[in-house]
């Protein structure tokens, strides 16, 4: 299954990754909207309807985890996965306790990235 | 005061400022004491003052020397300084009138050095013994000979209480020693948290823009692809940056295992070959570019997916430390290199590290595991490094061992083979081999 027209919401306040991950995002089709921290992913998230979120964890004004908790509230379905740097953050038994769908450790391969998605997609 | 001077060259392990100021006023205040007494007693064999009164002036002189050097043990010092005529008295009314100042010289200069052993080291406590002895051979001519027996007996005293202040002196100075090396040992870790916490900030900050850095490379390569570029100079590059890329990867996964991420001494089932990954990833670049090879043997191979239970922060920090002591060692060879080895044994698991070293000269190796004992120049080696070592092999049920035999410098983490689970692949081999 391919991210064909998937409408997909990347929150990340490393600019550089975020436009990276977006283009290869686009290359695949999906819809991508960018959003540099968790406010702008709320502000997002309150304007448009989304298929699936990628989000990082520790960003400024307000976190990944919290973000989550934000959409959780609106809808229980939209697949959100975290983008997180060490183990300090999240890990993966906490990271689905709250809500997530899966998390991909930085740096991570974009076919990775790219299997995560479909395998979740698919099931 | 040249005299004094002496003393202190004696003793090249005085370094600190304040010891060795302490011990030079220590030293010049003994050496006027024996000069006083000789005096005091050789003038008593000619006239009659009473002389206890002025050896108490002179006892309270020394309390106030004893006072200024702040020991720790100067009550005890001081209550000893003010008995000392006391124990004299006795023994001088026991004796005859024109004896008994005279006797009871030597016996206040044995105390002397019981006194002193509890603020000097051993080397001046010697010293002090030495004196005592010198003045002894000094003033017996000036006796009648009927008076030798006394004399000895005094003697024999005095040198008794030089011995108890000896030992005094050695306790002492290891008491000190090992509160140094407790010292010192603290100061090493609390510095190793914090380059820990500093590289974990540091390696967490980097992972973001080299995520970024490896999805640009394989973005290009899919565009390349589907422009039909298939293979090129182009590609070729992006696939070393790539390469580059996962290398600064590792070794930033090296790093954060120093980090505060992996700081908690709780003790996990980690496999041999990831703690000695974890340590080459932090320094093999290094020691590539100095042109020092090192080779893992068998990496993959089942002895290396040996798991004990164990931190293996730690055990990184173990193999780290033997892979910079040789570095170091080799670094200048022609051919430098270095070989990590996992092996199991019929009753132990071993992992040896060799570097191309001729080994550890004979008169080195009976000090090697001992704190602070380094070859290395000041400010190059702290001599903690095997010794921390060791304490953390035997915090693991393991220990860290020197192999003489080997003609290259070769040292070994061993481990008893009931600590730990090897695969199951390798016990089927010993089985066949047996």
């Amino acid at each position: 299954m391919s991210l064909k027209g998937l409408r997909v919401l990347v929150v990340e306040d490393d600019l550089d990754l975020l436009g990276i991950v977006s283009d290869a995002l686009r290359r695949q089709g999906a819809i991508v909207t960018t959003a540099r921290d968790g406010k702008e992913g709320m502000e997002c998230v309150l304007r448009d309807p989304f298929d699936l979120v990628l989000s990082d964890v520790q960003m400024p004004r307000m976190n990944g985890v919290e973000l989550l908790e934000f959409i959780r509230q609106r809808d229980p379905n939209i697949p959100v996965f975290f983008l997180v740097t060490g183990e300090s953050q999240i890990n993966e038994v906490q990271a689905v306790q709250k809500g997530a769908a899966g998390l991909i450790r930085k740096p991570f391969r974009f076919a990775a990235l790219l299997k995560l998605l479909e395998e979740h997609l698919a099931a | 005061m040249a005299l004094h001077r002496l003393f202190i060259r004696a003793s090249p392990r005085i370094t600190s400022t304040e010891t060795r100021s302490r011990a030079e006023l220590l030293s010049s205040l003994l050496l006027c004491r024996q000069f006083v007494v000789i005096a005091l007693v050789a003038a008593t064999i000619f006239i009659k003052p009473a002389v206890v009164s002025i050896l108490a002036g002179v006892a309270l002189i020394n309390l106030i020397a004893y006072g200024v050097s702040r020991s720790l043990w100067y009550p005890i010092g001081a209550a000893l300084i003010i008995i000392e005529p006391l124990i004299g008295v006795p023994v001088s009314i026991a004796t005859q009138a024109d004896l008994h100042a005279a006797l009871a010289g030597p016996i206040w200069l044995g105390l002397g050095p019981l006194v002193s052993s509890l603020v000097l080291r051993p080397r001046y406590t010697i010293l002090t013994i030495v004196g005592t002895c010198v003045t002894f051979a000094v003033l017996a001519p000036l006796f009648e000979p009927q008076y030798y027996p006394i004399l000895a007996m005094q003697f024999l005293f005095t040198m008794g209480l030089s011995a108890l202040a000896l030992i005094g002196s050695y306790m002492r100075e290891r008491a000190d020693r090992d509160l140094h090396l407790e010292r010192a040992k603290v100061l090493h870790a609390s510095k190793l948290a914090s380059i820990g916490e500093m590289a974990g900030g540091i390696a967490h900050e980097l992972n973001t823009p080299l995520g970024a850095i490896l999805l640009t490379v394989e973005l290009l390569e899919m565009e390349l692809q589907d422009l039909g570029v298939k293979s090129s100079a182009v590609t070729d590059r992006l696939t070393s940056i790539g390469q580059i890329s996962q290398r600064m990867s590792k070794i930033i996964g090296g790093l954060k295992t120093f980090a505060r991420e992996g700081q908690e001494t709780e003790h996990v089932e980690t496999e041999a070959r990831e703690w000695v990954t974890d340590a080459l990833a932090l320094c093999g670049q290094r020691f590539q570019a100095s042109g020092v090879r090192v080779d893992i043997v068998g990496l993959n191979s089942p002895e290396f997916a040996a798991i004990l239970k164990g931190n293996p922060v730690q055990l990184s920090q173990v193999i780290v430390n033997l892979l910079n002591n040789s570095f170091d060692a080799i670094r200048d060879q022609t051919d430098p290199w270095i070989r990590i080895e996992a092996r199991c044994g019929p009753h132990s698991f071993d992992v040896v590290v060799t570097d191309s070293g001729r080994g550890i000269p004979a008169e080195h190796q009976p000090r090697l595991f001992q704190p602070f004992y380094t070859t290395k120049a000041i400010g190059k080696g702290t001599g903690l490094g095997l010794s921390i070592s060791k304490g953390i092999m035997e915090n693991h049920g393991g220990d860290l061992l020197y192999d003489a035999r080997c003609p290259n410098t070769r040292f070994i983490l061993t481990w008893p083979k009931e600590r730990v689970s090897v695969p199951n692949t390798l016990i089927q081999t010993e089985k066949e081999l047996a």
